[in-house]
C-alpha cells in the first residue's frame, strides 16, 4: 500500500481526500499544518506528498523547500494543490522541488486519485 | 448679389449718367453756337433763346466739370497716400477735404484705421503688464507644485528644475536650480539608486515618444514609488527640440493598487475554497460506489454548509464592494438597544451553548435607546460576539457591556479567549486577513467581519478598536457617536 502525506488545512477537504485517497488504497497521513506536514515528513518515508500551497504558518513550497533540503523524503513525488496557480512560477518549482504536478482548485477528486495512482505505478515500474 | 458689388455698379452708372449729362449740354452748346452764326438770324427773341441756352449749358457744364475734377483730386489724394503706404508705415493716414463718395469713404476708413489702431495698442500694453505678472504667477505655481517639473534639451541637459524635482530627485538636502542646471537627468535618476534603473532605463534614454515609467526606491511599494514621465518639446519632425520631465511620488497610489490587487487575489481564493468542496464531495457522490447511507448524510452536510458559506461570503463581498465604492448608505433611526442585543443573542445563543462559554451582558441604566443604522449595527455586534465564541475555548467567558461616556456611546465585547498578538492587531482590520495562530485554522472564518464592522463604525463616525494578550483575550470596542441632544 502506497503511503501519501496529505497537506491541507480546509476541514471539509482534508476529510475528503482522506477519504477518496484510502478508498483507492492509499494510506493516508492527514495534517493540518504546514509546520506539522514538515514535522511528520522529518519522521517517516512516503511515496507521495500531496501539500495544499496555502496554509498557515508554512505554504506548501515552504514545506517542500524544507523537505527537500534535509528529511528521509527528499526524493519522494510531490505534488502541490493550489487556488492561486498564477502566483506560482510552476516552471522554477518543477526545475527546484521537482513537483510532478500541480492540481488547481476547485480540481476533480477522481481525476487527482488516477493522476496519483498513475504516477505511483511509474515509480514502480523503474 | 452683395452690397459692395451693388455699390460699385451704382457708382459705375452714375459716371456714365455724368458722361452723358456733359456730352448732351455740350451738344446742345455747339448746336446752339451753330444756330447762332449759320442760322436765320431774323428774330431777336430766337437768338436771346439761343443765348441763354449757351450760357446756361456753359455754366451747367463747368459746374459739372468742377464736381468732376474735385473727385478726381481726392482719387488722386487717396491714390498718393496709398501709393506711399509701405515708405511711411508709421506715419498715420490723413483725411481729405473732398465731398465726394470717395473722400467720405476715405475718410471713414482713416477713422476706423485710428480707432483700431488706439485699441491695439491698449490692448499690448494690458498684454506686456499681464506677461510679467503671469510668468511671475507661472514660476510661483511651477515652485508650489508637489510635482517635479524639469526641462531639458534633447541629450538630457537639464536647463529648469522646480523645487518639487529637486526634493524628489536631489540626493543632497538645500540643492538649488543651479545645482541642477546642465547635469544630464539620466545620470541624476541613475545616482537615486532606484532598485529597477537597469530593466527601465532603456525606455527613458531612447526614443522620442512620451514614456512613462514607475522607479521603486527600495524593495517594495512601500519603500517609495516616483512616477517619471517624458515628454518630448517640439522641434523638427522626429527631432525634439529636448524634454519636459516630471516625477511624482505615487507610493500611496502604489500601496493601494497592490491592495487592490491583493485583495481580488484574496477574494478569488476565498470563493474557491467552498467552490473546491462542493464539486470534490459532489463528485465523490457521484462516482464512488461504497459510500455508507451515514456517509451520504455527512456528504451531503458538508455540501449544505459549503453553499451556505459560498452565499455569506457573496453578500459580504458584496457589502464591502459597496463601502469602497462610497454606494452604501446608513439608514440611522433610533431603536431600543436592548431589543438589538436581544436579537444578537438569540442568533448566537446556540454556538455559545455548543462551546459551553458563560455569557453575560450588562448594559447601563441610562441607556435605553440609541440612533443608528440597527441592521449594520447589528452585523457588527454578531460579528464581533461571533469572533468572540469561535476563538474562546469551552468553559470561557464572553461579555457584553453597553454604556455611554462623554463623547461616545460604546459597546464593548469582551472574551478569554486565544488573544492576538501584538503585532496583528492592526492587521486584522484588513480584508481576507487570517491570525497565524495555527490554532484558528479549524475556525471557520474568511477574514471579512472585522474589515466590515470597521467600516460600518467609521460610516457612522465612529470608530473600532482592540486590545488583546495572548491566552487571556481580546476585547473590541465599538463606539458610535451619542446623539445631539436638542
Amino acid at each position: 500500500m502506497d503511503k501519501i502525506l496529505v497537506a491541507e488545512d480546509s476541514f471539509a477537504l482534508a476529510n475528503l481526500l482522506e477519504f477518496v485517497l484510502s478508498n483507492a488504497g492509499f494510506d493516508v497521513t492527514l495534517c493540518r499544518t504546514g509546520s506539522s506536514a514538515w514535522q511528520t515528513a522529518q519522521e517517516q518515508k512516503f511515496d507521495i506528498l500531496l501539500l495544499d500551497q496555502q496554509m498557515p504558518g508554512m505554504t506548501g513550497v515552504e514545506v517542500l523547500t524544507a523537505i527537500r533540503n534535509d528529511s528521509p523524503n527528499r526524493e519522494t513525488n510531490a505534488f502541490l494543490c493550489t487556488a492561486k496557480t498564477h502566483e506560482l512560477d510552476l516552471q522554477n518549482l518543477h526545475e527546484t522541488l521537482a513537483i510532478k504536478g500541480v492540481f488547481h482548485k476547485p480540481f476533480s477528486p477522481k481525476d487527482l486519485v488516477e493522476n496519483l495512482k498513475q504516477q505511483t505505478q511509474v515509480s514502480t515500474t523503474n | 448679389m452683395n452690397a459692395p458689388v451693388n455699390a460699385r455698379m451704382n457708382a459705375s452708372k452714375a459716371l456714365i449718367s455724368e458722361f452723358y449729362l456733359i456730352l448732351l449740354i455740350t451738344c446742345l452748346v455747339v448746336l446752339s453756337v451753330g444756330i447762332l452764326l449759320f442760322g436765320p438770324s431774323n428774330s431777336t427773341f430766337l437768338d436771346a433763346l439761343v443765348v441763354i441756352v449757351i450760357l446756361a449749358g456753359v455754366s451747367l457744364g463747368f459746374c459739372r466739370m468742377t464736381a468732376i475734377s474735385k473727385r478726381v483730386e481726392s482719387i488722386r489724394l487717396v491714390e498718393f497716400q496709398l501709393s506711399n503706404l509701405g515708405a511711411t508705415q508709421d506715419a498715420p493716414l490723413q483725411p481729405i477735404v473732398a465731398p465726394s463718395q470717395v473722400g467720405s469713404g476715405w475718410n471713414r476708413l482713416v477713422k476706423t484705421l485710428e480707432e483700431r489702431k488706439l485699441d491695439e495698442s491698449i490692448d499690448r500694453r494690458l498684454q506686456q503688464n499681464s506677461n510679467g505678472q503671469q510668468g511671475e504667477k507661472f514660476a510661483r505655481a511651477l515652485r508650489s507644485l508637489n510635482e517635479g517639473i524639469a526641462i531639458s534639451d534633447a541629450s538630457f541637459k537639464l536647463s529648469y528644475a522646480n523645487t518639487a524635482f529637486l526634493n524628489l530627485l536631489g540626493k543632497e538636502e538645500d540643492l538649488s536650480e543651479e545645482d541642477f542646471t546642465g547635469r544630464s537627468i539620466l545620470k541624476i535618476l541613475n545616482e537615486n539608486d532606484y532598485s529597477n534603473w537597469e530593466e527601465e532605463q532603456n525606455d527613458l534614454s531612447n526614443g522620442n515618444k512620451p514614456v512613462s515609467t514607475s522607479l521603486w526606491t527600495g524593495t517594495s511599494v512601500h519603500d517609495g514609488v516616483h512616477q517619471i514621465t517624458r515628454l518630448p518639446l517640439e522641434g523638427r519632425v522626429g527631432e525634439p527640440a529636448g524634454f519636459i520631465w516630471t516625477v511624482r511620488d505615487v507610493t500611496q497610489q502604489s500601496i493601494a493598487q497592490e491592495s487592490h490587487e491583493q485583495f481580488l487575489a484574496s477574494a478569488t481564493h476565498e470563493l474557491r475554497t467552498p467552490l473546491t468542496n462542493i464539486r470534490a464531495y459532489t463528485e465523490s457522490l457521484l462516482t464512488i460506489e461504497d459510500v455508507t447511507p451515514g456517509q451520504q448524510k455527512e456528504f451531503y452536510n458538508v455540501i449544505h454548509s459549503e453553499a451556505g458559506r459560498l452565499g455569506r461570503l457573496l453578500n459580504e463581498l458584496l457589502d464591502i464592494q459597496q463601502l469602497e465604492a462610497g454606494s452604501m448608505t446608513i439608514q440611522t433611526n433610533q431603536f431600543e438597544i436592548h431589543r438589538m442585543i436581544q436579537e444578537v443573542q438569540e442568533h448566537l445563543g446556540p454556538l455559545v451553548e455548543e462551546k459551553g462559554l458563560s455569557f453575560t451582558c450588562r448594559i447601563a441604566p441610562d441607556l435605553t435607546t440609541i440612533e443608528a443604522d440597527k441592521e449594520r449595527v447589528t452585523s457588527c455586534l454578531i460579528n464581533l460576539l461571533g469572533n468572540a465564541v469561535k476563538y474562546t475555548p469551552s468553559g470561557g467567558e464572553v461579555r457584553l457591556l453597553a454604556e455611554r461616556t462623554d463623547e461616545w456611546i460604546e459597546i464593548v465585547v469582551v472574551d478569554t479567549g486565544i488573544g492576538i498578538h501584538q503585532d496583528e492587531l492592526e492587521s486584522i482590520f484588513d480584508r481576507f486577513y487570517r491570525c497565524k495562530d495555527e490554532r484558528v485554522i479549524d475556525i471557520e472564518g474568511n477574514g471579512l467581519g472585522l474589515a466590515f464592522s470597521l467600516e460600518v463604525a467609521r460610516l457612522h463616525g465612529g470608530d473600532l478598536v482592540v486590545e488583546s494578550q495572548i491566552d487571556k483575550g481580546s476585547r473590541f470596542t465599538l463606539r458610535l457617536p451619542t446623539p445631539n441632544e436638542e
